[in-house]
């Protein structure tokens, strides 16, 4: 099935996932994208936060990114494609379709509970927010806070010569 | 309290670390370094850091430290649309060394200095924090001067200005 769906090469790419085929001149991988489209369209099992395809093909809503997926399922190969389609984010390819599935329902719930755990490595700031950082950043940290990070620079060095020592076995 | 300053050690994890000797209340906290910590640290996906007993090899608590953006809706009448950062997310400190504060004393500070490092030679402006909701941690934070941009249902979110 990796095989097959040899579109993992391009993983992160945008576009449609039809013309990202329609490029390809595999012919096995013209005679899957038929199918595969068509399923894409019209997915059989809607299950919140997953659709199955078939059984190894995942299409994932939400805003999980692939290092999240990366993170919970590091022995699972996948592929993440931008179809350019709202709350699209993500296939994921498996041979073991219904593990898989427990693992996303699982995967779901967890993210749902802990969502800030995930290190999503990116926010963003609204209107208001953006406004009340760009006056601090314009003013710069405070004195207090400055005296903080000279402090903590002191700490972070005597650690690290510590912990030469301790490689050298002198402590 | 213990008197254990001179035992601590804070430095990367590796695969000789005893990952069973911590365990902390979040059961979450305990998975994550068990199972995801050292893959999490060789592929470079955040960097995580144990604070260690030297003298009896106790994990006594880690963090991971990731780089991290803000997207500054409207930014751009001020010039800044995206903001580089630092972030601190996972914390945990091991139950038989809670209550000695060590978050405040060792990890923010010790992540300070991680910081100052990486901003003399990469775009970094900001240390963001996640402080659970309830952690008295955030109290202490704000006191020394960081600022709490967001409050979500489970986390405050603090920042340090790196510029200095």
């Amino acid at each position: 099935m990796f095989d097959k769906l040899s579109f993992t090469d391009n993983i992160g790419n945008r576009g449609n996932i039809r013309s990202h085929f329609q490029q390809t001149n595999s012919s096995s991988l013209e005679r899957d994208t038929s199918s595969l489209t068509s399923s894409f369209l019209e997915p059989p099992e809607n299950l919140g936060l997953a659709n199955i395809i078939n059984n190894s093909v995942f299409r994932i809503f939400s805003n999980i990114n692939r290092e999240k997926i990366k993170v919970l399922l590091p022995e699972v190969e996948f592929s993440v494609t931008n179809f350019g389609q709202k709350g699209i984010d993500l296939v994921i390819l498996s041979e073991t379709g219904k593990w898989m599935l427990l693992e996303i329902k699982s995967l779901k719930k967890t993210y749902l509970e802990q969502e800030s755990l995930f290190e999503d490595y990116e926010l963003t700031f609204n209107k208001k927010e953006t406004k009340r950082l760009i006056k601090r950043l314009k003013e710069g940290p405070s004195d207090e806070m400055k005296r903080f990070i000279e402090d903590s620079i002191k700490f972070y060095k005597q650690m690290k010569k510590k912990e030469e020592l301790y490689k050298q076995g002198k402590l | 309290m213990i008197d254990i300053e001179n035992d601590i050690l804070i430095r990367e994890i590796d695969e000789e670390c005893n990952l069973k000797s911590f365990k902390c209340k979040k059961d979450i906290v305990n998975k994550f370094f068990y199972k995801k910590s050292i893959f999490n640290n060789k592929n470079l996906l955040s960097k995580v850091y144990i604070i260690e007993n030297i003298r009896n090899k106790d994990i006594i608590g880690y963090f991971t430290l990731s780089t991290y953006r803000l997207n500054l809706e409207h930014g751009k009448k001020y010039g800044i649309q995206k903001l580089p950062a630092i972030l601190l997310g996972r914390m945990g400190i091991d139950n038989n060394y809670r209550g000695l504060r060590l978050t405040e004393t060792h990890i923010i500070p010790y992540t300070v200095g991680v910081c100052d490092d990486v901003k003399q030679n990469v775009g970094c402006r900001l240390l963001i924090a996640e402080i659970e909701r309830g952690d008295q941690l955030k109290d202490y934070l704000l006191e020394i001067g960081m600022n709490e941009e967001r409050i979500t249902k489970s986390h405050h979110i603090l920042s340090v200005d790196l510029l200095t």
